[in-house]
């Protein structure tokens, strides 16, 4: 069961992504429909490790030790930056411009 | 940006207000617990001879009860108590002021970093948004719809998540630590601390969820007065 969880929430995420960028009011006409979902869809494959992130947080809080947690918070902000410029200007970009060409 | 696009600014407000009331309250919960004219601690964890007697009298027995719902037991240790209760009145007072003292140390201790650590998460996002603008302002519009819809649609379970894990650790070391308790204190703390979290996370659900409907109807019934009026 506990297993399952972080499973689940990315299938929720990826299927469903259209209605849920639906629902907070962007329509299928508009041009923020795809790129929307594109990035909604790439998100989703992060969120079983932000789960696992979440409930390790919660137990070392409840432990008492907020510490670590920071401490690799810190280095994911730092790889974050280091690696976003990467991942938009060359991934993001290259599957972005193939949606385009398909839409 | 279509009206439809706009919708989701106004989601986003009636959030920051929630966490705005949630912020004050954690922040007066805090300072009450803090503040000097809060009354000294009491060992919660009683004798063995004092527990029989304080229970025939009764009022002796219900006054213990609520001072066990008021204090978290963590901080009690057996040998605190039994050294306060063991002295006079001032070795009594000097108990209380170092328990105090543990105790502000403590919660500075772990709410610092936990403190940095929000800020920090942030600027993982600012970031993200600082490069998405170069993108365009559709990318940047596409995007923050998307965060703002993972953001609402995660609050609904990784909330109760994370503060059931929060509880059920802090209750079960605070069980190690305090092990003087009765069987039925530990269990009763402990379905206290669960019943607690689940509750507050049903709560930010259901206000998420009816805040938003109502919200869109709104919208949707202004939109659709707009275009009979067209």
């Amino acid at each position: 069961m506990r297993h399952a969880w972080p499973a689940a929430q990315a299938s929720v995420y990826t299927v469903a992504c259209g209605p849920i960028i639906q629902t907070m009011g962007v329509s299928v006409t508009s041009e923020m429909y795809a790129p929307a979902v594109s990035y909604l869809s790439i998100k989703a494959l992060g969120t079983p490790a932000a789960t696992m992130w979440l409930v390790v947080n919660g137990i070392f809080r409840g432990l008492g030790d907020t510490i670590t947690p920071l401490k690799w918070a810190l280095v994911f902000t730092g790889l974050n930056a280091l690696l976003v410029p990467f991942f938009i200007f060359t991934l993001v970009v290259l599957c972005w411009e193939r949606l385009s060409v398909r839409v | 940006m279509s009206s439809r696009g706009a919708r989701f600014f106004f989601v986003a407000p009636a959030m920051r207000w929630a966490g705005l009331v949630g912020a004050a309250l954690c922040l007066i919960r805090g300072a009450t617990a803090l503040s000097p004219l809060s009354p000294p601690l009491r060992p919660l964890v009683p004798t063995t001879a004092a527990a029989p007697s304080s229970r025939a009298v009764g009022t002796g027995a219900s006054e213990h009860v609520v001072s066990c719902r008021r204090r978290p037991a963590r901080f009690v240790t057996q040998s605190q108590a039994a050294s306060t209760v063991g002295g006079g009145e001032p070795k009594d007072a000097d108990a209380d002021a170092a328990l105090k003292r543990g105790l502000d140390r403590e919660f500075v201790g772990i709410s610092l970093p936990a403190f940095v650590q929000f800020a920090a998460e942030p600027l993982a996002s600012l970031v993200d948004t600082m490069y998405l603008g170069r993108l365009g302002a559709t990318a940047l519009g596409a995007a923050g719809v998307a965060i703002s819809a993972q953001y609402s649609v995660s609050k609904l379970y990784n909330d109760p998540l994370l503060r059931t894990s929060i509880s059920l650790v802090a209750s079960g070391a605070g069980k190690a630590q305090a092990s003087g308790m009765s069987e039925a204190a530990k269990k009763e703390e402990l379905s206290q601390a669960v019943t607690s979290a689940l509750l507050l996370a049903t709560l930010v659900g259901i206000v998420q969820v009816r805040g938003g409907r109502r919200l869109r109807a709104k919208l949707r019934a202004s939109t659709a007065c707009c275009h009979t009026r067209a």
